[in-house]
């Protein structure tokens, strides 16, 4: 785990002389990018062993534009975690914040906003906020922003993973309430009717986080591509096609990331 | 170089580390070390970071004593034409994307660390045990890495998370902390702590509680006043950051900088520093 100091400095100085000698020049035209990812339907998909996804395609449309191109490996986020600080020039696509390992690699760019919202089915007691969840067994996706937010309140919590199994977890009763990211096909499986969404606990963020050596320069371009995440309006034909324009809308108009015309936002604050 | 805590002995080394770098290099620059007493005093280093930009110091290595309300005056510091590294507790990510800066994080990663020292506290557990965490301040990434660790340690060995409370990096507070878990979880079979200093506090409480036999306590940092008390086995473990080696390390990089004209935007945006697992020998 640790390494001996002489080395760790070694390394250090490589990073340095990897970004110096890196950092000359624009980006090369056809740079290829190596990006890890999570299945994670609808936004990352796979067909016939083909990554796709609005996502995928999006950072795929944005970055073309900058001469990039992307190689795809898709793999679960952990392998991810382990993956991304020894693999230089590759970035995790849709990441969540973890303190832990924004020491180990660089958060660059948000690509998409995370509602956490607590679910429940029909018949569950009421509940109004986080702390009157204290003396129910509560499942949470397995996020450090939300195990921050539920300690934080002493909420003990069975975390999920892999999160695809969250719905059916709740219905089976495996635990009375269900923290997680909010999801436009949440409701869509079999069975999903019985259960209904209590309450948002918080927004926070999915990010592109790159290999810390990635060249200075191509990290700028990174950060001035998602200026806008995955939400720029010239990539609305690709969430179109996905079947996910509503939830599209729905997002370049709650998001804060995304530039509001003065007439939206005064749109926005009437009722 | 601005430091925070310097009361606390890790800090105190970690200057200790800065003046023996210049004094060997001392013909290359010339280095102000200064820090602020409190570990979350945010108000004193924001006029120690304007001092140095009114000292019109060419580079400034911070360890903020917290990792987002820093950010403002480090800006202006960047606006001024400092050169930045950050050192020890990483600045938020989220709001250095928002601020569009680089400012390189030098230090180790707090998660193996924790995790390293909370895997072994586990192996003393039966699975099923209760175990508390004191952390640091919530605004400190460091501190949120660590419990981070703790947690991966703890799920792993199939132990149970009895609560989290701050002992903001301190002895008293940790002190506290302890006591008001082992209050909340009287279950709780150990106790792991973001720092020795809330170990220490951790101990005394313990001690209090006529629980010291039957309660395990680890520390992180390898602080001198921690040392005995691994010896005896009261603290079972604790973790080695190497806080001279953190101040060389950050001004290498810094001296690297400004002798071959890299830009802030171009400096690496992590260099990593070791950690190591101290035990009873």
């Amino acid at each position: 785990m640790s390494r001996p100091p002489r080395l760790a400095a070694r390394a250090a100085l490589a990073a340095l002389a990897a970004a110096l000698g890196l950092m000359s020049g624009p980006v090369a035209a056809r740079q290829e990018l190596r990006i890890l990812a999570e299945v994670d339907p609808p936004f990352v998909t796979v067909r016939d062993g083909v990554p796709g996804g609005p996502y995928i395609e999006s950072l795929r449309a944005l970055l073309a534009r900058e001469g990039l191109s992307l190689q795809v490996s898709l793999m679960p986020r952990r392998r991810i975690s382990v993956t991304l600080p020894v693999s230089p020039g590759s970035c995790g696509l849709a990441l969540n914040f973890s303190p832990g390992e924004a020491e180990t690699f660089s958060y660059v760019g948000r690509v998409a906003p995370v509602k956490l919202a607590v679910y429940a089915l029909r018949q569950a007691p009421r509940v109004g906020n986080i702390e009157e969840l204290r003396p129910y067994r509560i499942g949470a996706v397995d996020m450090a922003e939300l195990r921050d937010f539920l300690t934080a309140a002493d909420i003990a919590f069975e975390p999920i993973s892999p999160a695809a199994q969250r719905l059916g977890m709740l219905q089976r009763k495996r635990f009375d309430y269900l923290v997680s990211d909010d999801r436009p096909e949440m409701f869509e499986v079999e069975g999903a009717d019985q259960v209904r969404r209590v309450f948002v606990l918080a927004q926070v963020d999915r990010w592109l986080a790159c290999h810390p050596g990635l060249p200075p320069r191509l990290l700028a371009t990174l950060r001035q591509a998602l200026q806008e995440g995955l939400f720029a309006e010239s990539l609305r034909p690709i969430w179109d096609r996905a079947g996910l324009g509503r939830y599209f809308d729905r997002v370049r108009l709650e998001w804060e990331l995304i530039p509001k015309a003065a007439g939206a936002a005064a749109s926005r604050r009437s009722p | 170089m601005v430091l925070k805590a310097t009361r606390n002995e890790f800090f105190a080394l970690m200057g200790e580390g800065a003046r023996a770098h210049q004094a060997r290099r001392r013909s290359e620059y010339e280095l102000t070390l200064q820090g602020i007493e409190g570990e979350t005093d945010v108000a004193a280093q924001e006029r120690l970071v304007l001092q140095a930009i009114e000292r019109r110091a060419q580079a400034l290595v911070i360890v903020p004593a917290d990792s987002n309300a820093l950010l403002p005056v480090l800006l202006k510091a960047l606006k001024a034409g400092l050169l930045l590294l950050n050192l020890d507790n990483k600045l938020d990510d989220r709001a250095l994307a928002t601020a569009g800066v680089n400012i390189p994080f030098v230090g180790p990663s707090n998660f193996l660390g924790s995790r390293t020292v909370g895997e072994y506290v586990a192996k003393q557990l039966p699975r099923g045990a209760a175990v508390g965490i004191i952390e640091g301040p919530p605004g400190s990434i460091n501190a949120k890495s660590r419990s981070d660790g703790f947690r991966a340690a703890i799920t792993a060995a199939g132990l149970r998370l009895a609560a989290v409370r701050s002992g903001f990096w301190t002895r008293e507070l940790g002190h506290g902390a302890a006591l008001e878990l082992m209050r909340l979880a009287p279950d709780t079979k150990a106790l792991l702590c973001g720092n020795d200093n809330m170990a220490l506090g951790a101990v005394q409480a313990l001690r209090e509680l006529g629980r010291s036999a039957d309660v395990l306590v680890s520390g992180y940092d390898n602080i001198p006043s921690i040392r005995p008390l691994i010896a005896q086995g009261t603290v079972l473990a604790t973790v080695d950051q190497f806080p001279e080696k953190q101040a060389e390390y950050a001004l290498d990089a810094v001296l690297n900088a400004l002798q071959t004209g890299m830009r802030q935007a171009d400096l690496p945006s992590i260099i990593q520093s070791p950690v190591k697992l101290v035990t009873r020998p």
